[in-house]
């Protein structure tokens, strides 16, 4: 009998247990319901507004937060009506009465009673002031402090006929609500009397105060864990812009709208329907795609906007609760297209049910590198706009056609968002930074999303690796019509090219050299006997190769020339080599003798057989060239260049290549013999090939010098108005020395080698004178891609231009496809200028030559340059750098080559190499090893005009010369250590203002007292952006300046930000007020001095 | 992870390397080996002993 007592008991006690756990979970749910609190006069403000109220200070007064909404409305209007309906809105709703002050940098809101007065301001306007109308209202800036935070207003263009603006500040109001004002208006216009709204018995500043609670329970604790390990090791997006990012953005941008194809929409929502995915999720998964094949990475990590709205207690409230989110896409391992869409739809789940967090307080927890001008850990967002939260603008009786007012401005560098029309198609809204992009490039990023989405729908099992981004036309485009159509080429050897002029004007000038002529026939003569000898003594055959080794003068043609008559290849080499390079590469080319004269000879080993010029060797040999069997394929020249290993590498150069740039320079530049030619290069590089060829090809003459005579501005400025010479085939730096007004004859100028920039171009471009940028490996003869400059001055570095007759440039990513337009890429050519390859390297020459997958003609080769280029929208290279020489520096990637260049365009400065320091650390930092005289603050000003701010060098070697290896490359192994001491020590702060900052600092930072130095960086030191305006208000009070919150991050180092202060504190009191105080000072004796300042620091 | 290759020779039997598992371009054939990069790379600077062209190898 007892047993049923007992399980009676146990359920007793059952539901006893159920009933206290319901009591305290309804309990705790009370604690934690809004509820509302009592207005006073500064009430605290939601995180999202905080962040936002510390953004809008950022930017000065730019409209980048101000929510446009602009619509036409066609029909009769009641006007009273509109404006009585806004007045019940604003009435109703607190957020649009409320105002944000701040104090001590921590901003608070005040809600006003709803306004006494109330006017809808109407203008009137016609059809083209519009758009001008609508801009100008959004770009208003918002007095958040003083004024209420929305702007509505009329334009009338006639008596039914009105364009309607309403803007707010995004502080106040987001997408969730926009929908809601733009209902509530319908409701109010339609029937003004009739129209009930449930009062609103919660408002925005009860969940504020709600929120600060909140916060301070262990539930953000378990979101923000989450999100410590979803960004964990993550990559920022990489996605190179079409212009340099200023170190201080003025945030300046603009609104592109389209439409998805109908079709395409449809497909979207079929499949995210048939896989159980949401719209974002699909939609997302190809841009990722999209974004790994324009940067190469991996982790695609993208913003995302969320609602917000997870309490139901919100949902009615007209605030801003949205709040962005991470979202990660991984490509690794090349996944199916279905799984990543899977994989899109399962992190955003994870991430809407962490969304509570505010993004600002995530910032702050995870600690992300600050980057001058960058948004914190994410700059490219992707979102979508749910049906639901797109506002329906609609008034009984009216036509409503919304317009797109252009605000100017951008707050993430691209946000991509997918409209979810109430009509079944997907709109699509880009908000872009104008500064970084151009407009072709967002209509192009549509259209690739167009391609990807369109193939993905196709094939969704497809690895997302195999999917097309280009459109079939794009291809085109980049492939063939960007390259020259093919054309004859010439099928004779280039001594053959010579000889054809010898025969058709043997007296006509083939050299001026120190005044003095040599003409074709002699030149011919001479090199006739020349391969008379190499021939007989030394056994020269097509294949062997022969060492040239003279000063500038009239030998070097005729021995170069002589070589080629003999059957043999040439290889320059320079007198002034080191005697091992010399060894190295007559050893390497195992050279059949070497062609040279007595006082050069000493610099041949021994065992290397030679032919003196100078002496009587070629006398008596006959006068026309020996009888010798050349092939096109067979090489004509040998030349060396630096590999990447260190080890140089002779290139070997075939008569067909040689032969095609000499007649594609004749006719690209209608070279005739009346033309004069500097021969400027180093014989040992292969522009002089150029300078001598072209020349003796086109029956010319070459005006050489000696090397003194080159180098010496002067000395060269006098020769080419002398030799009046017509073209010159120079390096940017030595042509900027030059004053280009006595040249009157100069009609071409070849400038290449090295990138250069407008200037140079715009002071000697002018009518009649051409100014090319030629660009081109040894590997692909000489010059390959070619652009000729426009006679209307430029504003930026000219691009490299288009391959040259006969030659094609692929832009191409490391899986060896096409990249679209404006997407970097390594530049690969292919074409009549290909090398043979490199000698006696089979593997390097098969590594760089490879397959040319899209040649007309089977078999053929494309060559690697290793260099970063990008297709611009008109179809022209621009070269970007070495793609090698591309550093991670904690996790952007840095172009070393940049910051040199950069370095580089200082006064004072001839040379610098920048190196990474603890890469791969947190905490890697840039050395500049700089060789001139600069003065390092100004030059790290200099920079930080030039560059974003972490591509500025950290620390700058002044070096009398770069360390060279035997090769001439610069020894990083040499390059000292910039902080021999280790680490960079801390310097103690030397004024009283540096003093004061890093106290402010300190507590502001947490740090210890006395552990923050001049030199410590404020956002290395941990300090984040919303800690920025903290930093301003105290030092304000502390020194009576306000500054600029964005001054730190152009001065982010204490020293140089302490100088902006005593900047501000002299500009303050004027120039005659400081004269007269450094007088008194002057003025004081020593023991005086020391008085003062012990007064004053106690 | 290095991703694997093929040796190729075309008929200039001039050697190249290209991605394992791609379509080979036209005018080229497989030499026989596959691997990784360096090995391949290894291969070729064995057995390619003259890089002329075959056309003007005498």
């Amino acid at each position: 009998m007892s047993a049923p007592e007992e399980r009676d008991v146990a359920g007793i006690r059952r539901a006893l247990l159920e009933r206290k756990v319901r009591q305290r979970v309804a309990e705790k749910a009370e604690r934690e319901r809004i509820v509302p609190v009592p207005r006073t006069g500064k009430m605290a403000i939601a995180e999202q507004q905080r962040y936002l109220w510390f953004l809008h200070q950022m930017v000065a007064g730019a409209p980048v937060y101000n929510v446009p909404f602009a619509m036409r409305l066609r029909g009769p209007l009641d006007v009273a009506r509109l404006s009585e309906a806004l007045r019940g809105i604003v009435a109703r709703h607190e957020s649009l009465r409320t105002r944000f002050g701040d104090e001590h940098g921590v901003p608070f809101q005040t809600v006003d009673p709803p306004p006494e007065t109330w006017d809808l301001p109407v203008t009137d306007g016609g059809e083209e002031s519009v758009q001008d109308w609508i801009d100008g209202q959004v770009r208003e800036e918002f007095d958040l402090r003083n004024r209420p935070p929305y702007r509505f207003g009329l334009m009338r263009l006639g008596p039914e006929d009105h364009v309607l603006s309403v803007v707010w500040h995004h502080i106040v109001i987001d997408g969730w609500s926009s929908r809601q004002f733009a209902d509530e208006l319908a409701a109010r216009y339609a029937d003004p009397e009739g129209a009930e709204f449930p009062e609103l018995t919660l408002q925005p500043a009860d969940f504020a105060a709600w929120q600060r609670l909140w916060l301070l329970s262990e539930e953000p604790g378990k979101q923000i864990e989450y999100w410590h390990s979803a960004v964990d090791g993550m990559e920022p997006l990489e996605w190179r812009t079409d212009r340099q990012r200023p170190s201080a953005p003025t945030g300046a941008g603009r609104i592109h709208e389209t439409r998805l194809p109908d079709d395409l929409a449809r497909g979207i929502r079929d499949l995210a329907k048939a896989e159980g995915v949401s719209l974002l999720a699909l939609t997302m998964a190809g841009y990722q795609v999209l974004l790994n094949r324009y940067t190469g990475q991996q982790d695609i990590a993208l913003g995302s906007v969320l609602s917000g709205r997870t309490r139901s207690e919100i949902e009615p409230m007209m605030g801003f609760f949205a709040n962005t989110v991470v979202v990660r896409g991984d490509l690794q391992g090349n996944p199916v297209f279905r799984d990543l869409a899977h994989a899109a739809n399962d992190r955003i789940l994870e991430a809407m049910a962490h969304q509570d967090v505010p993004f600002g307080r995530l910032v702050e927890e995870l600690e992300p590198e600050r980057l001058p001008g960058r948004n914190p850990l994410v700059a490219h967002l992707f979102t979508l706009l749910p049906e639901p939260m797109i506002a329906r603008w609609r008034l009984p009786g009216v036509d409503v056609e919304m317009l797109t007012p252009q605000p100017g401005t951008t707050r993430f560098d691209i946000t991509f968002q997918i409209n979810d029309l109430p009509d079944g198609g997907l709109g699509v809204w880009i908000e872009y930074s104008s500064e970084l992009f151009d407009h072709e490039r967002i209509e192009r990023l549509v259209e690739h999303f167009t391609t990807v989405m369109a193939d993905a729908l196709s094939r969704p099992d497809a690895r997302v690796d195999s999917l097309e981004i280009m459109s079939d036309d794009e291809y085109l485009r980049v492939l063939t019509a960007w390259n020259p159509e093919p054309g004859e080429r010439d099928e004779r050897l280039l001594h053959e090219l010579v000889a054809a002029r010898v025969a058709e004007a043997p007296d006509a000038v083939a050299m001026r050299f120190a005044g003095e002529d040599l003409t074709y026939a002699q030149l011919d003569e001479r090199s006739s006997r020349l391969a008379h000898a190499l021939v007989e003594e030394f056994k020269v055959a097509p294949g062997r190769v022969v060492g040239v080794l003279l000063e500038r003068g009239f030998d070097l043609p005729a021995a170069e020339l002589g070589v080629l008559k003999a059957g043999g290849a040439w290889l320059p080499l320079d007198p002034q080599y080191p005697p091992e390079r010399l060894a190295y590469q007559l050893g390497d080319a195992d050279v059949a003798a070497v062609v040279t004269t007595s006082d050069l000879a000493g610099r041949v080993p021994a065992e290397v057989g030679r032919i003196l010029l100078d002496t009587d060797v070629l006398d008596g040999r006959p006068a026309s060239p020996p009888s010798v069997r050349v092939a096109q394929e067979d090489t004509a020249y040998v030349i060396y260049t630096s590999g990447s290993t260190g080890t140089p590498k002779g290139v070997m150069v075939p008569h067909r290549a040689v032969v095609n740039f000499c007649t594609t320079f004749r006719r690209m530049f209608s070279v005739t013999p009346d033309d004069r030619i500097l021969q400027f290069s180093n014989p040992a590089f292969d522009v002089s090939v150029s300078d001598v060829f072209s020349t003796l090809t086109a029956g010319g003459t070459i005006v050489g010098a000696p090397r003194s005579e080159l180098l010496d501005p002067e000395r060269l400025q006098r020769l080419l108005a002398r030799e009046r010479v017509t073209m010159v085939d120079i390096p940017p730096a030595v042509l900027g020395l030059l004053d280009p007004s006595a040249l009157d004859e100069l009609r071409v100028c070849f400038i290449g080698m090295e990138p250069f920039g407008a200037d140079l171009v715009n002071r000697w471009s002018r009518p009649g004178r051409e100014f090319h940028n030629g660009y081109g490996p040894t590997e692909v003869t000489v010059t390959c891609v070619d652009y000729l400059c426009p006679p209307e001055p430029l504003d930026g570095p000219p691009p490299i231009g288009r391959a040259m007759a006969n030659q094609r440039a692929y832009v191409l990513d490391r899986a060896l496809r096409p990249v679209p337009v404006g997407v970097p890429g390594e530049l690969y050519m292919a074409g009549a200028g290909l090398a043979i390859g490199y000698l006696g390297r089979p593997d390097q020459t098969a590594e760089k030559f490879l397959p040319d997958p899209f040649a007309a003609a089977p078999g053929e080769r494309m060559y690697a340059t290793g260099d970063l280029v990008r297709w611009n929208s008109d179809g022209y290279l621009e070269f970007l750098g070495r793609a090698d020489r591309q550093v991670k520096l904690r996790g952007l990637r840095v172009e070393l080559g940049e910051i040199e260049h950069a370095v580089e365009t200082f006064d004072g400065v001839r040379q610098c190499v920048v190196t990474v320091r603890d890469q791969g650390t947190s905490s890697a930092w840039l050395a500049a090893y700089v060789v001139g005289e600069f003065e390092q603050d100004a030059l790290r000003e200099h920079l930080s005009g030039l560059l974003p701010l972490h591509m500025v060098p950290t620390d700058y070697v002044r070096l009398d010369r770069l360390p060279l290896t035997s090769t001439g490359k610069v020894d990083h192994a040499r390059l000292p250590d910039p902080r021999p001491g280790g680490g960079a020590g801390k310097v103690e702060p030397a004024t009283e203002t540096q003093r004061r900052v890093a106290e402010i600092w300190q507590s502001l930072l947490g740090l210890d007292a006395g552990s923050v130095g001049a030199q410590d960086n404020f956002f290395v030191l941990g300090g984040n952006s919303l800690q920025v305006t903290q930093m301003i208000s105290r030092v304000r009070d502390a020194f009576q300046v306000t500054l600029d919150p964005r001054r730190l991050f152009s001065y982010p180092v204490l020293s140089q930000f302490a100088a902006q202060i005593d900047e501000a504190q002299r500009a303050l009191l004027g120039e005659d007020e400081v004269a007269r105080l450094e007088a008194q000072v002057a003025d004081l004796s020593e023991e005086e001095l020391d008085r003062l300042l012990k007064e004053s620091s106690s | 992870m290095e991703e694997n290759v093929v040796v190729v020779i075309n008929h200039e039997e001039q050697y190249s390397i290209w991605p394992a598992g791609r379509e080979i371009p036209a005018g080229w054939r497989e030499a026989g080996v596959e691997g990784g990069r360096s090995e391949c790379l290894d291969h070729i600077a064995r057995v390619w002993t003259d890089l002329r062209p075959i056309s003007v190898r005498r």
